[in-house]
């Protein structure tokens, strides 16, 4: 006898048919696509907030809205989130943002991710809407941010035409909603549409691509090295990829969960996707080959544990490391893409290259370095919860007298000895005033300073204010700038700066006291015994290939005759 | 004949043997106090054995003769990496070969001191 499927059975087997079907059919299927590796040329009528097509000749037409005009072709909502928009796993410490007041001589590292040594965005009050007003100039926006304002896809994708001066210019005014638009030239200053930017159908013309070149991406991402006597900024070439003509988003890739690929070995993709080919060992040394022709290094001579413990970036990427650490400017920390005649390489924070460091994973690789500056409560358990800079006007002002920018008036008019005193007062003041169970304290020049019963200043045992710092991957150099293309000396000689670089904080107040720069062998980054023996011995180096090789002549000419010499006589 | 070269190139090939030691298991690089101690070995043992094979044993039989190929070669296959003529992906091939063929070199140096001794 047949025995029948049961009814609840047969329905579960059917759903999953259709739903299998349906996506192998149809995969995003709800958004529109060409498919083609032509780019698609962008011509689009805007939408406002309610999704209605704006009529730029109509009375009062309402302003744009972005998500809304790009959804009807684009999950918006996938693309708003990703590791871009702030989402996804928190991965390696990246660059920090830094809340920085002069007024208080404030520069305090902090971010929504938990990244080692950061400070929390609550803990700075920083709303939307202050987040906005302040860092908004520089954040793209994305779900798992703090910006009220929307995503910005035109700052990304607009290959050509985007006035990223004018984006700033708008956000810093608190119109982040409709900036990117006026940066675009679609609309003017006051609001109102540039008429002349749409047809007859009422559609602009937009050339929009995933791939907008790396100009889209520098905006945000550009790190400059500052000047020095011997160091000039023109003098120093691009990343060697973007030299090649490629672009940050041929490696950096992502789906349209804008989960991008940060390319660092190990990676953990949050979609679950296999990117060890996107990182420089995937693919430059992978055995299969990597993208786009990656030529495979030979590294002749390179003994093989140095890949397995420095990072491809500890010789190919950033500065060359130098006597000192170099200080250099970041896009969202300095604010680079808006025209300045003020910007001065002291400008807080004070960001280093600071030459080699060991990672979670114990490889050694480049790291940038920054030292946290202001005012703090430190409670009764050791944490630090720092002083959001508008508090401290009221004390600083009545204590230290401050107008406008509290480390020059203060260098101007003080030695070491008085400003011990004054930042006592400024703590006593901050004490009196601000609300907070602890101890009111100063970080500056990695020490934590609190004020002594003698009116003096104390430095608190507590490493709260010591260095954050986070791995650096460009640019990147060519191998024949990298280090060790010079031979083994690069690194292994009293001369080499590889590991010796010194860097250390500075305290742009006058407070003495300040650690001593110390360097990644100071810091016994490897073991410096064993590092200046090696030192010593590759100064023979060159002397002992020489000499094995006269050795190895000799000694296998004379073998064979041997061997020749005995076979004859076994012969006879 | 100068009965001291012998006597020490074999007390160093030993030494340079024995400090090798710390590079198992195979497919480690012999690295650190170690490869120093090597390469303090193995600096004056280069000479010794040219002086070994030109002057001191001109004709030897021929598992010696062999065993000083043998040596010779491994002398060769560490000098081909130290003066970078093979990529990083080879070098601890001809490294370990270096390894080998000197053991090998070694072993039959000992093989035919007991034979040697056996026909006294």
């Amino acid at each position: 006898m047949r025995k029948r499927m049961s009814r609840p059975l047969f329905a579960v087997l059917l759903t999953l048919c259709l739903q299998s079907g349906w996506s192998l059919l149809g995969q995003d299927s709800n958004w529109k696509r060409t498919d083609s590796d032509s780019p698609y040329f962008h011509q689009i009528e805007l939408r406002d907030a309610l999704g209605r097509v704006i009529d730029p000749n109509g009375s009062d037409p309402s302003h744009p809205d972005l998500s809304k005009t790009c959804a009807p072709c684009h999950d918006v909502e996938s693309a708003a989130g990703g590791l871009h928009g702030g989402a996804g796993l928190d991965g390696r410490a990246g660059e920090p943002w830094f809340l920085v007041d002069s007024r208080s001589a404030s520069a305090i590292p902090f971010h929504s991710r938990s990244w080692p040594g950061l400070f929390d965005p609550d803990d700075l009050g920083l709303d939307g809407s202050r987040w906005a007003r302040t860092f908004g100039r520089h954040d793209t926006g994305g779900s798992g941010g703090i910006s009220p304002a929307g995503s910005d896809c035109l700052v990304c994708h607009l290959t050509g035409g985007y006035d990223f001066a004018r984006r700033i210019e708008r956000v810093d005014a608190g119109d982040p909603a409709i900036a990117t638009f006026i940066a675009a030239g679609l609309l003017d200053n006051s609001g109102n549409y540039h008429l002349s930017r749409f047809d007859r159908d009422n559609k602009v013309s937009l050339e929009l691509l995933s791939d907008a070149g790396s100009g889209a991406c520098l905006h945000c991402h550009s790190v400059k090295d500052l000047d020095s006597a011997e160091n000039s900024r023109w003098l120093h070439d691009e990343d060697i990829h973007l030299a090649a003509g490629m672009s940050c988003v041929d490696c950096h890739r992502s789906g349209i969960d804008h989960h991008m690929v940060r390319g660092f070995e190990g990676e953990e993709h949050p979609a679950g996707i296999e990117v060890s080919s996107l990182s420089c060992r995937g693919c430059h040394m992978a055995a299969e080959g990597g993208h786009s022709a990656a030529p495979k290094p030979l590294h002749a001579g390179l003994p093989p544990f140095h890949l397995d413990e420095i990072h491809c970036t500890g010789c190919h990427s950033g500065p060359v490391p130098d006597l000192t650490g170099i200080r250099q400017w970041t896009s969202r920390a300095h604010r680079l893409g808006e025209p300045s005649q003020s910007r001065s390489p002291a400008d807080p924070p004070r960001i280093i290259f600071a030459g080699i460091d060991q990672d979670e994973s114990g490889k050694l690789g480049p790291v940038r370095r920054a030292w946290p500056e202001g005012w703090g409560i430190l409670d009764g358990d050791g944490n630090l919860n720092p002083i959001p800079p508008d508090t401290l006007r009221r004390p600083l002002r009545k204590a230290l007298r401050v107008r406008s920018n509290l480390i020059k008036e203060m260098t101007e008019k003080l030695s070491d000895s008085d400003a011990d005193n004054l930042i006592a007062d400024a703590l006593l003041q901050i004490e009196e005033t601000i609300e907070g169970q602890g101890t009111p304290v100063l970080i500056m020049g990695s020490r934590v300073l609190a004020r002594d019963s003698d009116g003096g200043l104390t430095e608190m045992d507590s490493d709260l204010a010591s260095a954050i710092s986070w791995p650096l991957g460009h640019p990147v150099r060519s191998a024949r700038t990298a280090v060790g293309a010079g031979g083994c000396t690069d690194c292994h000689s009293a001369t080499s700066s590889w590991l010796t670089m010194p860097v250390g904080p500075e305290s742009p107040l006058p407070v003495a006291g300040t650690p001593a720069p110390r360097s990644a062998l100071d810091d016994d980054v490897v073991d410096s015994k064993r590092w200046n023996s090696w030192s010593q011995l590759f100064q023979g180096r060159e002397l002992g290939k020489v000499y094995y090789s006269i050795c190895f002549l000799l000694a296998i000419s004379g073998s064979l005759l041997a061997l020749w010499r005995s076979l004859a006589q076994e012969a006879r | 004949m100068k009965s001291w070269i012998p006597r020490l190139t074999i007390l160093l090939l030993l030494l340079a043997v024995l400090s090798s030691i710390p590079a198992l298991p195979l497919g480690v690089d012999l690295r650190g106090r170690w490869l120093q101690v090597h390469l303090i070995v193995a600096a004056p043992l280069a000479i010794l054995i040219v002086s070994q094979i030109w002057w001191v044993r001109t004709t030897p039989n021929f598992l010696q003769a062999l065993a000083w190929l043998s040596i010779s070669a491994g002398l060769g296959s560490i000098v081909v990496p130290l003066l970078a003529l093979v990529g990083t992906d080879s070098i601890h091939l001809w490294v370990e070969n270096h390894g080998w063929l000197s053991i090998l070199g070694v072993g039959l140096l000992g093989i035919a001191a007991a034979r040697k001794q056996r026909n006294k």
